[in-house]
């Protein structure tokens, strides 16, 4: 099924400091391909050697990394935006 | 014979021993604020910044010092409230967070390139966590529930550990110590893990908060 999203004021405020064309690429992201593929049992561990928390889901899509949480079962919550490794803004992509 | 009596230097007053005030300065900073400023500054460079900039198992040394960091970190940020009230406490940190970053753009060209990028973004992502609590606190919430509560305590672990990076980085100058720099550099890869997790508890804080946008309608 497809999810609704909603943003956190933090996700927000990353996305409108985007350009206009990342902002769009970023929305239709999230409303094209993001809310279409979480699953509920979907449990990613976030990096090693920081604390496992499972209320919070990770997914990278496109050139985004997105932090989410099931608000309830139509919509999801995104806590967190930030580049993916695969975007060239993300400061420890290779030059 | 000429006999010459050369005086003595006098003793110059140790301002760090004067009991007399020194002369009131035109600043922003009251001065009671200033000094208890400057106190825990001294303090946390004795006994948080160098030892961990010159830590052999930095991990070990960085775990070791941060309680240290977190009681004078709060003492500055009580006595900022206390001085100042919430709103320009608020406002002075952010000129702090502009400030270090010009510091860091001007001054950290002694670090690896690919750490101070990620430092840059950890400083922009630091300033957004930054912005959405300054944008909390206007909007007057003062019930947030055990559970906001718990993320709110999480978020500030994160940002301790972030700011301790970043004091104990910008306190590394040309250090000659191949160890010192290495330990800035690692320190700033840890700043950005920091960061990306204080932003992540701060937007789960305000998604149980209901404080969330819509997409509007980017769907149709």
């Amino acid at each position: 099924m497809a999810y609704d999203a909603v943003l956190s004021s933090s996700a927000h405020l990353f996305l409108n400091q985007l350009t206009g064309p990342e902002r769009q690429d970023c929305r239709n992201t999230i409303l094209h391909s993001l809310c279409g593929e979480v699953q509920p049992e979907d449990n990613v561990t976030r990096n090693a050697g920081f604390p496992y928390r499972p209320e919070v889901m990770e997914r990278v899509v496109g050139q985004w990394h997105f932090w989410y949480t099931f608000l309830n079962n139509q919509t999801i919550g995104i806590a967190r935006i930030y580049y993916s490794t695969s975007n060239p803004k993300h400061p420890f992509r290779p030059l | 014979m000429v006999s010459t009596i050369t005086e003595a230097p006098r003793p110059q007053p140790n301002p760090s021993l004067s009991l007399v005030p020194p002369e009131p300065k035109e600043s922003a900073v009251p001065q009671g604020l200033a000094a208890t400023l400057l106190a825990n500054a001294r303090q946390m460079e004795v006994s948080v910044l160098v030892p961990v900039l010159s830590a052999h198992d930095l991990a070990q040394e960085f775990t070791a010092r941060w309680p240290t960091y977190a009681a004078l970190s709060s003492s500055t940020s009580y006595a900022m409230v206390a001085y100042l009230g919430i709103d320009k406490a608020l406002a002075l940190s952010a000129e702090a967070l502009q400030y270090i970053k010009t510091v860091v753009r001007e001054e950290f060209g002694h670090l690896d390139p690919q750490n101070l990028r990620g430092l840059h973004a950890s400083l922009d992502t630091v300033g957004i966590v930054h912005e959405g609590i300054t944008q909390f606190l206007d909007g007057g919430v003062t019930d947030i529930g055990e559970k906001g509560a718990d993320y709110l305590v999480r978020t500030s672990s994160w940002l301790m550990s972030f700011w301790l990076c970043v004091h104990a980085v910008s306190h590394f100058e040309n250090q000659p110590e191949a160890s010192w720099r290495n330990n800035a550099n690692v320190l700033c890869s840890w700043a950005f893990a920091y960061a990306q997790n204080a932003a992540v508890e701060w937007g789960m804080a305000e998604l149980d908060l209901g404080l969330y946008s819509p997409l509007g309608d980017a769907r149709k």
